[in-house]
């Protein structure tokens, strides 16, 4: 060595590490066997896990039918986070609230370990798997029918079940999901011919009424409407902002977000859809569908919107809207579907798109060979059977659903379950429908199994597992193979359910370089090669010309029925429940609604005057009866629903399910009517009186005014454009001159009195577009999952002890505006290049660093909490107490975000665990971070893709370009002079249209 | 002959002044030990509180989001304020001989101690991490940490300690003479007590020439402590942005409060005291008029401040300020606020009379009525400040728990008891300055 000094300074870091991995090696290899703890874990480490650095795994979600591509981030062998996949053609990079949530049904506490088995009115007790399917296999051999109910399928494991249905003709296969829509493919079915299905792009419409149908929300596919209509919410073109209606009962957040708000009476819809179809038509002149002229012909508008709640003017204003606008978009479900006659709205609408020449547009219709939608209808047949004791059956085996918690309060399930001999039940975890079975075989979570799912023609879902099964679990798939190996069922002979699929897409893509091909679908979650708008478009037209004539006897049935006058019970599916199955996610458990901020329990939302009519006041705990049960839940008085409606969310009121979901809130299908054709979710209130009991409406946002102090800005398209016009906005300031501290746009720096932050390098920095901001809250359930944030419990939160980062936040708006509320906003750390939090810590534990982020050392931090007091945006959140987690969510902690202790403050990090990963990355390529190359976890998730972030000072980023859009302010700026580093954008006005 | 002809003089002989001053030494009473036992009953309950509080965390107290400081801090206000007017009264009146302060300033320096022992706790119960209370101290450290010296909290911790040493040895140097005199009169473990603390005084007048000269020079370097210490705990909320709290009118309106909550504590202290020693030769109703006085000044320098915080938002032309100031006497909260004006600026107006500045029974329960108001003074400014700032989506509100009410019941315990130890093991009530006004004694014929 000719390097003097490195010989004169003994052991290099280098040798060091060598003598400890020899010496940690020896151990291992059992010289020192008295301590078998000091084990390395990979004495040959395998190639593709390096301690310290994170794998990803292409997987999609399972939560909806929607099938969104994710990618799985894995440490050390365990699955840490969910992103949405960006190449995926239908989330693109988008996940939703409940999808980042599903790790915490993977890691739920409460997860059944094992089979387990009993004899009636015996506890459970563990058996092997050999055993389990070996009493399935003997079960469903018994005389008579074995019902296997399952959610929804496609892809593999649909062909399993058919294969296996086909050949024991015993075996009958039912598909039940009360979430889901089924409406809309059963409308599309009776309109364009069986198999047909419908998709819609709200991108490219100019105006989209919906009724009922909460598409940013819950309804069918919404991350990925989400995604396009946001595209026409902040657009580069400003005659390209686009309006939406939402014509429904109560504000859901879909119609928050919707340019206007039209409160209708709930079960009005059809007949405000026959009474749009009539005036489009008479707008219009004739009529591409003669079947639309006959439909409506013998019909008078006025008596359509006989007790509606919706004039004659607003109506005819929006067939104007429509009729005029480009393309246009109308779509029905949600609240519509509430009442039975979901299908015929959903049929009209169809219609309606047809008149406005919508289809191929923004509606393509495509065929599926998935056909049989009798799915909800047959499983409530099968209950009538029981019920009826017309039917007999040798088994029912649940797999992955959980009727006993969805299916309405009409039924009399406990009784009709009884008759069954053996019941089985396939699930994650010990559910109500779990604890009804004989038989309990835990499933695979889907990060720990094989899978693939066909959720549209063309995209084929391909779901790796991301990391081992963390206990005796096997996948649906997997279990259904060995179900039919015990049964003898040779078509779905096969070693693992993972060459079953690999069989599949090898017949599907053909034989030669099979191998190299399914590395590319493993790696990429899937194949969309064949997905594309032109083939869609090509489909749609065919459809269009293969129209088929619809029965409209149930159409005009229900047009003449009268709109009930009574109070009506309506059930909605939210953001954060899902139709339950979110219930045991302490995550999702502590997320707050974003209309009422309501966290960890159910409440029914009542119009005032329905609540003084029934000398109800705020909090109070009501008894809800209809004609099929009780509920009891406490009211939130507000105008957001119509008046002769209460509004309750589903999803609480479990009874098992695990820990955090039993014994929260009440359920809501309990007082739901029994359902015909599809589900229904909503029923007539016999009586709504006050009840004794506790259950408290806890909220995290109290007060919802702005004072007109500009935290959350407003400007209409018509001001926004004549500006633009002028182009010359960035007017100087004079001296002394009183600036506006509501303007907009870039500002004049304000003369400083002491010398200011520099920053070399980097500027860390965020622009938030308020005008594509849905509230969704995806971003608070990614922030939860990427940083570590401790849940704290209905109690604490009641105290204003949330520990959320990022909160989103309403103000009502001011008196005469269209919509009641004026939108969301994400606050979270502003990282202020002036920040108020930092001068006053005594011990630098806050402090700001050369890139612009104001950094928090948990570690230095003594807990006088003065920061949080200064901090003018209250975003800093305070460790009261210490939280513990039960094994094993710990296994989800991510290992790159330090466990917070008792007595510190903590808050935004702009993920900086991020930023330092690309950091390094980019330091061994010798280069700076390029834009785009890091993304905080709340903005890689966001559907909308309103948050963007990236380095300030580079003049070509994204977010350098949003900080000097001409809608740009920073809140309180004006006023304290902190100078955040996120811009917020202005929502837009749509003020040229009007409805 | 008369050595002085003033209302502050007792006719009494010196003989007399050892005989009765030296009285509140003899062994304590049924009273005492009664009262000695509550205080103790306070520190129980206080140190079960805190106990409770760092076991399960500083989430047992009712402080939260957005409210992150509440009774602790509000008690250390209140503490620090209420040991102001000790220092007040023995540096400052003592130089500007004001002759009132003879018979009361030893029970107010004694007070001023053990209020400052007592606020010192405050800032290391409210902290996250009690145990780590030392960071905020600027020692030398292999790891190169720093305290951060723009922070007031800082400041704080500088403005406390210091007013803690200088107030201790003013204390201390002042009792040295009397500690003689006791020591002259005890037996036993008091008489080695005594001789040990009374450090060797023997009354020459050498010693007497440095003590007065000492005296005078702590007198003046205590002085300015007077103005910074209560100045610097208003920076911990003038320093800051919070509207109700950035604002420069805090330090005079702290330290006028401060004394105006000083003096209510020493009549409150000292009206039971001189029924229960008999120095109502003493301590007399001149006396008491003339705090009285100062108590009806400082009332009207607190009043004009709340008035002004009250202009000063309007003309500011500040939403938000002007939101807070809107809020403290017509929102949530009107009630402390309400309490604060009634107990502060309308009840002391009755000091105009004299027959109310006379009145011992109303003195004393205007006393009281003063520190509760300033006490919600404290609490209205931290309050209702933190639960309506600039973002009104985080405003929120404010409980009490049972474990402030504790620790804060445990303060009064823990003053009271050191207090009522300090009675009965040294002289209340100065000898030496008494001695100072009183008759001279005859010469003796020997």
């Amino acid at each position: 060595m000719s390097d003097g000094k490195k010989i004169k300074s003994g052991y290099s870091r280098r040798d060091f590490l060598k003598v400890l991995g020899a010496t940690g090696g020896l151990a291992a290899s059992g010289c020192a066997p008295e301590i078998p703890e000091k084990i390395i874990p990979y004495v040959v480490q395998p190639e593709e896990i390096v301690p310290g650095v994170a794998s990803w795994y292409s997987a999609s979600c399972s939560e909806c039918s929607a099938g969104c591509g994710t990618v799985v981030r894995v440490r050390e062998g365990r699955a840490v986070k969910l992103e949405g996949n960006k190449n995926h053609p239908i989330n693109k990079g988008g996940l939703c609230a409940i999808g980042q949530s599903s790790l915490q049904a993977h890691y739920d506490p409460d997860r059944v370990r094992e089979p387990l088995f009993r004899e009636i009115k015996t506890p459970f007790k563990p058996l092997s798997w050999e055993e389990a399917v070996k009493k399935l296999a003997s079960a469903t051999k018994e005389s008579g029918n074995t019902y296997l109910v399952t959610k929804p399928l496609s892809g593999s494991v649909a062909r399993l079940v058919r294969e296996l249905v086909e050949a024991k003709s015993n075996i009958k296969h039912i598909e039940f999901d009360s979430s889901l829509d089924v409406d809309q493919d059963l409308a599309a079915e009776s309109i364009f011919g069986s198999g047909s299905r419908v998709s819609y792009d709200f991108s490219k419409a100019d105006v989209v009424a919906s009724f009922g149908a909460d598409y940013l929300e819950t309804w069918v596919s919404p991350v990925e409407f989400s995604k396009a209509w946001s595209q026409r919410r902040k657009p580069s073109k400003l005659g390209d902002v686009n309006y939406t209606v939402s014509i429904q009962p109560r504000l859901s957040l879909t119609a928050v977000n919707a340019n206007k708000w039209i409160k209708n009476k709930p079960g009005s819809e059809l007949k405000l859809l026959l009474a749009l179809l009539k005036t489009i038509l008479s707008h219009k002149g004739k009529a591409d569908n003669a079947q639309s002229q006959e439909l409506v012909s013998s019909l008078s508008v006025d008596e359509l919107l006989n007790g509606s709640g919706v004039s004659k003017s607003e109506l005819d204003s929006l067939a104007k809207t429509l009729t005029s606008a480009k393309n246009s978009l109308v779509i029905s479900g949600g609240s519509s579907s509430s009442f039975a006659g979901g299908k015929e709205c959903a049929e009209l609408s169809l219609l309606i798109n047809q008149e406005l020449g919508n289809i191929s547009k923004t509606v393509f219709v495509f065929k599926t060979l998935n056909s049989s939608k009798e799915s909800n209808k047959s499983f409530y047949k099968l209950l009538e059977a029981l019920d009826a004791g017309k039917e007999t059956p040798a088994a029912v085996i649940f797999a992955d659903v959980n009727p006993v918690f969805v299916v309405p309060g009409a039924y009399n399930l406990e009784k009709s379950l009884a008759r069954v001999p053996f019941m089985a039940s396939i699930s994650l975890s010990m559910d109500e429908t779990a604890k009804y079975a004989n038989l309990v075989l835990p499933m695979s979570s889907s990060l720990e199994s094989w899978g693939d799912s066909e959720p549209r023609p063309g995209i084929y879902n391909l779901s790796q597992p991301a990391m081992q099964p963390l206990y005796k679990t096997q996948s649906l798939g997997d279990i259904l193979i060995a179900l039919g190996s015990r049964l003898g069922v040779e078509a779905i002979s096969s070693p693992s359910f993972y060459e079953y699929i690999r069989s599949q897409w090898k017949s599907r893509t053909g034989e030669s370089g099979f191998e190299r091909r399914w590395i590319k679908f493993v790696e990429q979650g899937g194949d969309w090669s064949s997905y594309g708008v032109k083939n869609l478009e090509a489909q749609s037209k065919k459809s269009l010309a293969g129209i088929k004539k619809v029965k409209t006897e149930g159409i005009k049935e229900r047009a003449k029925s009268s709109v009930t006058k009574d109070l009506v019970f309506l059930s909605y599916a939210t953001i954060k429940s899902a139709n339950g199955n979110t219930a045991n996610r302490p995550w999702m458990q502590e997320l707050p609604d974003p209309l009422t901020t309501a966290v960890w329990g159910s409440w029914i939302d009542i119009h005032p005057e329905t609540a003084s009519a029934n000398s109800l006041s705020q909090g109070n705990v009501v008894r809800v009866r209809t004609e099929s049960g009780v509920l009891h839940a406490p009211i939130n008085i507000t105008s957001n629903v119509a008046e002769n409606v209460v509004a309750m969310p589903i999803g609480q009121g479990h009874e098992a399910f695990g820990r955090y979901a039993s014994g929260i809130g009440a359920n809501a299908f309990e007082v739901l009517p029994v359902s015909k054709d599809s589900q229904v979710f909503a029923s007539i209130v016999k009586k709504i009186e006050r009840a004794v009991g506790k259950d408290e409406l806890v909220t995290t946002q109290q007060f919802f005014e702005q004072f007109d102090r500009g935290i959350l800005r407003t400007v209409a398209a018509s001001k926004l454009a004549k500006e633009k016009h002028g182009h010359a906005k960035h007017k100087k300031h004079k001296e002394g001159e009183h600036h506006d501290p509501l303007a907009l746009g870039p500002q004049d720096e304000p003369k400083q009195m002491y010398k200011q932050m520099t920053h070399p390098l980097y500027r860390w920095a965020m622009s938030i577009d308020l005008a594509s901001c849905t509230g969704c809250s995806a971003c608070v359930v990614a922030c939860y999952a990427e940083n570590n944030i401790p849940v704290v419990g209905k109690e604490l939160v009641a105290q204003g002890r949330e520990m959320s980062w990022i909160r989103i936040q309403h103000f009502n708006s001011q008196q005469g505006k269209e919509s009641p509320i004026e939108g969301f906003m994400p606050m979270l750390c502003q990282h202020c290049n002036n920040a108020p939090c930092e001068p006053v810590c005594p011990v630098y534990a806050t402090y700001h660093n050369e890139e612009g982020i104001n950094h928090m050392v948990y570690n230095r931090c003594v807990g006088t909490r003065y920061c949080g007091n200064n901090c003018s945006y209250k975003v800093r959140r305070f460790n009261w107490f210490q939280y513990k987690l039960p094994e094993p969510l710990t296994w989800q902690l991510n290992p790159d975000v330090t466990v917070r202790a008792l007595g510190v403050m903590e808050k935004c990090t702009f993920c900086v665990q991020r930023i330092r990963e690309s950091q390094h990355i980019a330091k061994d390529e010798g280069r700076v971070v390029k834009d785009g190359e890091v993304q905080p976890a709340c903005a890689s998730t966001c559907p909308t893709d309103a948050i963007t972030f990236g380095n300030i000072l580079d003049k070509k980023s994204a977010v350098y370009k949003n900080s000097q859009s001409e809608r740009g302010y920073k809140v309180l700026d004006a006023h304290i002079n902190t100078q955040p580093a996120i811009t917020y954008l202005a929502k837009i006005e749509n003020d040229k249209v009007r409805v | 002959m008369k050595r002085l002809d003033h209302p502050a003089a007792p006719s009494v002989s010196y003989e007399q002044v050892d005989e009765d001053i030296l009285a509140t030494l003899n062994p304590p009473g049924f009273g005492w030990f009664m009262l000695f036992a509550t205080a103790l009953c306070g520190v129980a309950v206080g140190g079960f509180s805190w106990y409770q509080q760092i076991k399960n965390g500083i989430g047992l107290a009712g402080i939260t989001h957005p409210i992150m400081w509440g009774v602790y801090i509000t008690d250390f206000v209140f503490w620090v304020g209420i040991a102001h007017s000790g220092t007040l009264i023995s540096a400052v009146l003592y130089l500007f001989r004001a002759k009132w302060r003879i018979a009361i300033y030893r029970i107010a320096e004694a007070m001023t101690v053990f209020a400052v022992a007592t606020a010192g706790l405050f800032p290391i119960i409210h902290l996250g991490r009690p145990a780590n209370f030392y960071w905020l101290l600027p020692y030398p450290n292999q790891r190169y940490l720093w305290v951060n010296f723009r922070s007031p909290l800082l400041w704080d911790v500088f403005a406390v300690s210091t007013y803690l040493t200088v107030s201790v040895l003013f204390f201390t140097i002042g009792l040295i003479p009397d500690i003689a005199a006791a020591r002259d009169r005890a037996k036993g473990v008091r008489k080695i007590l005594y001789s040990v603390t009374s450090l060797g005084w023997t009354g020459s007048s050498n010693q007497w020439r440095h003590y007065a000269a000492a005296y005078g020079f702590f007198a003046a370097l205590a002085t300015p402590l007077v103005l910074s210490v209560h100045s610097v705990v208003s920076w911990d909320f003038a320093m800051s942005i919070v509207p109700g709290w950035h604002t420069t009118i805090f330090p005079p309106y702290f330290v006028a409060g401060a004394i105006f909550s000083g003096l209510a504590m020493v009549i409150t202290i000292t009206i039971p005291m001189r029924k229960a020693f008999k120095l109502e030769k003493y301590l007399t109703t001149w006396h008491y008029e003339k705090m009285s006085q100062l108590i009806l000044f400082t009332s009207m320098i607190v009043f004009y401040a709340y008035s002004i915080e009250f202009f000063i938002a309007w003309y500011s032309n500040n939403t938000f300020e002007q939101y807070q100031f809107w809020f403290r006497p017509f929102g949530e909260y009107w009630l402390p606020f309400w309490g604060m004006v009634t107990c502060n600026c309308i009840f002391p107006q009755t000091l105009w009379f004299k027959k109310c500045r006379t009145s011992f029974t109303w003195l004393f329960i205007l006393s009281i009525l003063i520190n509760i108001g300033m006490w919600l003074e404290r609490f209205n400014i931290i309050f209702q400040s933190l639960s309506r700032e600039y973002d009104p989506a985080a405003w929120g509100a404010y409980n009490f728990s049972w474990v402030e009410a504790g620790i804060t019941v445990g303060s009064f315990g823990w003053f009271f008891m050191f207090l009522l130890v300090f009675i009965k093991f040294f002289p209340s009530v100065s000898l030496t300055e008494i001695k100072e006004i009183v008759e001279l004694p005859k010469e003796s014929k020997a």
